[in-house]
């Protein structure tokens, strides 16, 4: 059963629908990350979960239960907020016991669920601290215990990384993931960071404009980015478009490519989404393998980035980005003439 | 010399010229208390006389206490009442709003005088008449606008994200409130509430229009005692009232640190 169920929501702000009937079923003990650019509604629909807003129409559910009439506090949801909003007047302890404290838990057993709360965070010792005597990875850690100390039916994290500098949101990321493992919580993340996404979650829901794009696990939707949209968004895409015929997307001048599945059928064009690390930039006149997909380009210019190559192309007036692992191997200078393949099934066919 | 140490100097002397223009009249005031001599005569010859003369005074000492009593009254109502005031229009968002938020101010600016006419006429054609309750209801009125902005410059500072946080953690609006929201609205209730007793105690224009004889705060006590002949029992009560607010203000000044970034 899901632990939280998110159907046919939609949500007004004046004149901005920031969204749009939104279904979304987040699974028990599952990582979901909500992505997408700033104002997709990611926030808003993190809201609605927590109760701080109320849809304008649809349902939302948490653990099987409608909530819509319930104020936020009485969801029993733990929520990290961005500004982590630890309450200045208290100590590290005093924060973390404050909502077994408002639920009236006595003292001994608050002491209890406290400590192991901060042990958990590698926190244990600083409880007499006060907010403002702490580093930012330190707060975060506390924002966080306070949020799962209540034992709540899911784990709400408003881009919880995003105030952290790059070295040490990487190592949150891996504490965040360790945390909620050993917790077992259903968390949902909302993230504009696509990286972030990727490696820390089960599941991905790409939200642009208040509408849900696709959904799945990372893997699948890298690999089978549903619309030219999530395919340029989650990781770099090259795109292709043009009339179908025969089944083969024409590039004009004879060229054509081949999808790694049949094309919409009634369409008179298609569009596919090709990932810059599976294309492979050989010599000109290369023959390609039986069946791969070629077009011939210009190398503009290499970027050395030590473990990998970036090529920018220029091909048709457009730019192609192709990434190759730095094999020793001979590499394309700029202004050469090159031929790029690739195999068929790597070749999506995408809504554009 | 040089000039910036000319400079240096020219601002110290000026230092000493404020501090000697706000604190001299006090310091000769407190001075005299203890002086024999009704006649601020020198040398000083040492006596708590006046002090023992004031005891026996009850008319200062029951305006006093009243002066007292009205200020802490209006203190804690006007803290409370400019408080809920600044909540709400921090909160919501409500037809008239911004009007209302205008009209605060004016008080502050119109002279005491006119608003001490208008209350007293107002306050009769109302039925309501002069004596303890009008003093008290009129210096509510005019300390409100001092709190509200007192308390809203604190709120303004305020991360609304701390109320969220505590309602998703569990609490209710009146949990959040005591838990959250005063305490760190607390220097700013301390310096509301300071502000509205100061506005309340020092007040004389209205304190004056609305009592009733027999019945009198302290300023307008000593403004009468002045017309029937000074006597230096003025000088000791004054010197009384200086001494316990100038503590009470440095007690609170050490507890929140004014004007430092806590």
């Amino acid at each position: 059963m899901a632990a939280v169920s998110v159907s046919g929501v939609s949500k007004r702000f004046g004149p901005v629908q920031a969204l749009d009937g939104v279904s979304l079923d987040f699974a028990n003990g599952g990582f979901f990350a909500l992505l997408g650019p700033s104002g997709c509604g990611k926030t808003t629909l993190l809201r609605l979960i927590a109760g701080f807003d109320a849809p304008d129409a649809g349902q939302i559910g948490i653990g099987g239960e409608r909530v819509d009439g319930t104020p936020v506090e009485r969801r029993n949801v733990g929520m990290m907020f961005q500004s982590y909003a630890l309450f200045p007047n208290m100590t590290v302890a005093d924060n973390v016991g404050f909502g077994l404290r408002v639920r009236s838990v006595p003292w001994p057993e608050r002491r209890r669920r406290v400590g192991e709360a901060l042990d958990l965070v590698h926190l244990s010792g600083l409880g007499d601290r006060r907010p403002h005597q702490l580093s930012g990875g330190q707060r975060q850690r506390v924002a966080l215990a306070r949020a799962i100390v209540i034992a709540p039916r899911v784990l709400l994290l408003d881009e919880p990384l995003s105030a952290l500098d790059k070295a040490l949101r990487v190592s949150m990321q891996v504490e965040l993931r360790r945390i909620q493992r050993e917790v077992g919580i259903t968390t949902i993340f909302v993230t504009h960071d696509q990286e972030e996404a990727l490696s820390l979650s089960d599941r991905i829901g790409i939200l642009r404009d208040g509408r849900l794009v696709q959904e799945g696990p990372p893997r699948a939707l890298y690999e089978r980015p549903a619309t030219a949209f999530a395919a340029t968004f989650l990781g770099e895409a090259n795109l292709f478009a043009g009339p179908v015929d025969g089944g083969r997307i024409s590039l004009g001048d004879g060229a054509a490519l081949c999808p790694s599945g049949p094309p919409d059928p009634g369409a008179a064009t298609a569009t596919v989404a090709v990932r810059p690390e599976k294309m492979r930039v050989t010599a000109a006149a290369t023959v390609p393998e039986t069946g791969w997909n070629w077009l011939d380009a210009v190398v503009e210019q290499h970027i050395f980035t030590g473990s990998s190559l970036t090529y920018l192309l220029a091909w048709r007036g457009g730019s192609l980005k192709v990434f190759e692992q730095t094999l020793g191997e001979a590499v394309a200078v700029p202004g050469e003439a090159v031929r790029v393949v690739w195999r068929p099934e790597h070749t999506v066919p995408v809504m554009p | 010399m040089s000039g910036a140490r000319r400079l240096a100097l020219l601002g110290r002397a000026y230092l000493a010229l404020v501090l000697l223009f706000l604190y001299a009249p006090v310091i000769v005031m407190a001075l005299m208390s203890f002086n024999r001599s009704p006649f601020y005569t020198l040398p000083i010859r040492w006596t708590t006389d006046w002090y023992v003369k004031l005891a026996d005074n009850d008319a200062l000492i029951a305006a006093g206490l009243n002066s007292l009593l009205i200020a802490v009254v209006t203190a804690v109502l006007a803290t409370v009442l400019g408080t809920a005031a600044a909540l709400a229009f921090r909160r919501y968002d409500f037809p008239g709003k911004r009007l209302l938020q205008m009209l605060l101010l004016p008080p502050i600016a119109i002279p005491w005088l006119i608003v001490g006419t208008a209350m007293l006429v107002f306050f009769f054609w109302i039925g309501l008449g002069r004596g303890l309750h009008a003093m008290l209801l009129g210096h509510v009125a005019l300390a409100l606008p001092y709190v509200v902005v007192v308390v809203s410059a604190r709120l303004s500072a305020f991360n609304p994200e701390l109320e969220e946080a505590a309602r998703v953690l569990g609490a209710g609006p009146w949990q959040v409130l005591r838990h959250v929201t005063l305490p760190f609205l607390a220097p700013g209730l301390v310096a509301a509430a300071l502000f509205a007793f100061a506005v309340s105690f020092d007040q004389f224009v209205i304190s004056y229009f609305l009592a009733v004889p027999g019945v009198s705060t302290l300023p307008v006590e000593i403004y009468t005692a002045i017309r029937k002949g000074f006597t230096p029992e003025i000088n000791a009560i004054s010197t009384i009232v200086i001494a316990v607010s100038t503590l009470v203000l440095v007690g609170v000044a050490r507890v929140y640190r004014f004007g430092s970034a806590r």
